[in-house]
């Protein structure tokens, strides 16, 4: 070999990928500190074992080998504290999630909620989604009220607000740009209707846009709640611990009228002395009514 | 041997001049005139000077031209040519440069080559792990659609024991309601059963009464009947007294006609024979008296008789109707024990429902927590899976990108040509 030829074979050692990360309690408890003095950010209130997992991604990512030189890395870095925020909270999401509940509240929920309203004139009627990600729930209830209740819409004043942690994930949510794999439970001729497709991207119609009003909250800020008539809290009570799923369906029972909506997601339920203050409408759809 | 360049400028310089120097001296010695001479030697010199510089430069030119051409085609991206200088016995920086071209030509062909190599295997595997990925966060929402149907499943049931539950504490509380019903009237009967064993005892006692009334009053008739038969016989004295009294007066009667004939002499006895026949009549007066005295005393006690007879038949009445009092306490008595052996059987039996139903509820708050804690793991399982769809999510975008990058690398190689059949890209 000529004495100026290069070493292409590039050693593929072990250093520059880190295997998988230990994360001890104590540890988990460090890096929750740091979060929760730099952005009020609670990490207690999770289920442990994914937080764990959701930090070790991050701390992989960084090459970090220990908590003690992750947490370091957090207090110089701030977009390090943003993407382990947006890490730890799971953004997943989709239009029409699970579409058999949106039926059921089409057919068996909403003719109910707007002919009560419409009795007593005045108030709005107001729908809440509790931890919204990039608002394609709050949007997907828009669109089917606008699709099969215009009439109502005309007569009440009809507010969807739509609440999550995430900041970045709400500007995303009133933005309201989405790629293909968010609609994959949208009809055609929705799609079609309501989405302006622009490269890869799905541009949702400003109409249904302005109907909803994105809120940042913290979902364990139980006093900060919104008096609704339909809240939705779906997949975002599975991060909690049992303790402050309890807490948290007591706040939305609290928030709730008599005779007011609370939808779960599929794999959720009213968990210990919530149960008794909610009947179930449906239960496979996980959709109860305040008793 | 290596002369540098310089070196070969030098020594052409100095062949010239040489030239240049040495012409006029030759041509002096060709004989011509010197005018002549001087021309044709500044000819000859300059004629040399051109041949001997030619024949340098060309040399020069051509390996540089060569240099050149190999350095063109290297930034035109064909890498497939080697730098042909022509193999000289006085080699110079040209030959030195064609070396390192060529070397630098081989290295950049094994850089591109790695590259293409590289590149087309990144773009497979990205590719290979986004389609992964898409499948894998396919098969996830499969799974998260079994673990709906559980979650639904544990739902169901937990609706069930929720209402199995409060079935059976109501049924408990029925149960109890009896238990206590059983208990009270288990008490109740003891109670009944008491009074009837007193009011079987208050019969009994009337009854025993009421035989010693039956044998006074057997007593009395019998005392009766004496008495009767003592009447009868003085009324047979008195009637016998009477006859006497009557014989008496008919005697007295003839004793005094008997005096009426006697005279005188029987005036005395006339007298006699009147006051003893008064007597007989007084007598006779006692006698009948006390014959109507025993009528009457008769026709009393025959009232009394009658009374008693029939104060007898009214006891006996009453006595009667005492026993079916006595036998009615006796079957109270019966029943009211069964009752309350019923009763008690019912209280116990109740009781051990109680345990029963306790033991139930056990078992039902047993499976009520098997639900929850399976609500509890669906729904960790279904966090989870949100987790992983994330995570899948993330990574197709991220092999996504990857796959561009790779592209772009080979695009950006894509122009050199590395062996002589592959196309260049200019
Ligand atoms: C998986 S998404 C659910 C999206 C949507 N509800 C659905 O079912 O498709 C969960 C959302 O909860 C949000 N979240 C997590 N922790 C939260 C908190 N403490 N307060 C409010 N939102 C939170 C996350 O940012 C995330 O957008």
């Amino acid at each position: 070999m000529p004495p100026g030829n290069m070493n292409l074979t590039s050693d593929s050692g072990d250093a520059t990928f880190p295997t998988l990360v230990e994360i001890t309690d104590e540890e988990l408890e460090e890096i929750g500190m740091v979060l929760g003095l730099r952005r009020h950010f609670d990490l207690s209130v999770y289920k442990a074992k994914c937080m764990k997992r959701r930090v070790a991604i991050r701390m992989r990512s960084t090459r970090c080998l220990d908590a003690s030189a992750y947490c370091s890395l957090l207090q110089r870095n701030d977009r390090e504290l943003d993407l382990l925020q947006k890490t730890l909270t799971i953004h997943v999401s989709q239009f029409f999630r699970n579409p058999s509940m949106f039926e059921k509240l089409r057919t068996d929920v909403i003719p109910g909620l707007f002919m009560a309203r419409e009795r007593e004139t005045g108030f709005p009627l107001r729908f809440w989604c509790l931890g919204c990600a990039g608002g394609e729930e709050p949007y997907s209830l828009a669109i089917l009220l606008r699709e099969h209740f215009s009439g109502n819409l005309r007569r009440t004043r009809t507010v969807i607000v739509g609440t999550d942690i995430d900041p970045e994930t709400l500007q995303g949510a009133r933005q309201g740009e989405y790629n293909e794999d968010r609609l994959r439970d949208v009809p055609m001729e929705i799609r079609e209707r309501y989405f302006q497709h622009q490269g890869t991207r799905f541009v949702l119609a400003p109409d249904i846009r302005e109907m909803v009003t994105f809120l940042q909250g913290d979902i364990t800020d139980v006093g900060g709640y919104l008096a609704s008539d339909l809240v939705s809290c779906r997949n975002t009570l599975i991060y909690f611990n049992r303790h402050d799923q309890e807490k948290i369906l007591h706040g939305i029972a609290d928030c709730l009228p008599a005779g007011g909506i609370l939808v779960l997601g599929k794999s959720e339920s009213l968990v210990g002395s919530v149960r008794p203050r909610f009947t179930p409408v449906c239960p496979v759809e996980r959709i109860y009514r305040r008793i | 041997m290596r002369i540098p360049i310089g070196y070969k400028f030098i020594i052409g310089f100095v062949v010239v001049v040489a030239a240049v120097a040495f012409s006029p001296r030759l041509v002096g010695l060709l004989g011509y005139s010197a005018e002549i001479s001087n021309i044709l030697g500044y000819v000859v010199a300059m004629t040399v000077g051109l041949i001997l510089g030619w024949a340098f430069s060309k040399r020069f030119t051509a390996n540089i031209g060569r240099l050149t051409a190999a350095a063109e085609s290297i930034s035109q991206g064909d890498l497939t040519h080697d730098v042909a200088i022509r193999h000289s016995s006085l080699p110079d920086e040209t030959h030195e440069l064609a070396e390192l071209i060529s070397l630098m030509q081989q290295n950049l062909r094994d850089l591109v080559g790695h590259i293409k190599n590289g590149s087309g295997q990144l773009s497979e595997s990205a590719r290979e792990i986004n389609s992964t990925a898409l499948e894998i966060s396919a098969s996830t929402g499969e799974v998260a659609q079994a673990i709906e149907q559980i979650s639904h499943g544990a739902e169901t049931q937990a609706m069930m024991v929720d209402k199995t539950s409060k079935t059976i504490r109501e049924i408990a509380i029925s149960i109890e309601l009896v238990a206590a019903r059983a208990r009270e009237t288990a008490k109740a009967a003891r109670e009944t059963s008491l009074t009837a064993q007193h009011g079987g005892a208050l019969a009994g006692e009337s009854l025993e009464r009421m035989k010693e009334f039956f044998d006074h009053q057997e007593m009395i008739r019998h005392r009766f009947d004496t008495f009767n038969a003592k009447l009868q016989k003085v009324g047979k004295i008195a009637e016998f007294i009477g006859d006497v009294a009557r014989q008496t007066n008919l005697l007295a009667l003839n004793a005094s006609i008997e005096a009426v004939r006697a005279g005188e002499y029987g005036k005395g006895f006339a007298v006699v024979a009147d006051e003893v026949r008064k007597l007989a009549d007084g007598s006779a007066r006692s006698a009948a008296d006390i014959n109507d005295m025993i009528e009457n005393l008769r026709e009393e006690s025959r009232g009394m008789h009658e009374t008693i007879q029939e104060s007898t038949r009214t006891i006996r009445e009453g006595k009667k109707n005492i026993d079916v009092t006595a036998s009615a306490f006796q079957e109270i008595l019966k029943t009211v024990l069964e009752t309350e052996r019923k009763a008690t059987s019912i209280a116990d039996l109740s009781q051990m429902q109680l345990d029963g139903s306790g033991k139930m509820v056990k078992a039902v708050d047993e499976i009520a927590k098997v639900a929850d804690d399976n609500a509890t793991a669906t729904e960790q399982v279904s966090a989870a899976i949100e987790e992983q769809l994330a995570a899948m999510q993330d990574m197709a975008l991220s092999t996504k990108e990857l796959a561009q990058l790779a592209e772009d690398l080979s695009a950006a190689v894509e122009r050199f040509k590395v062996s002589a059949g592959e196309p260049g890209a200019l």
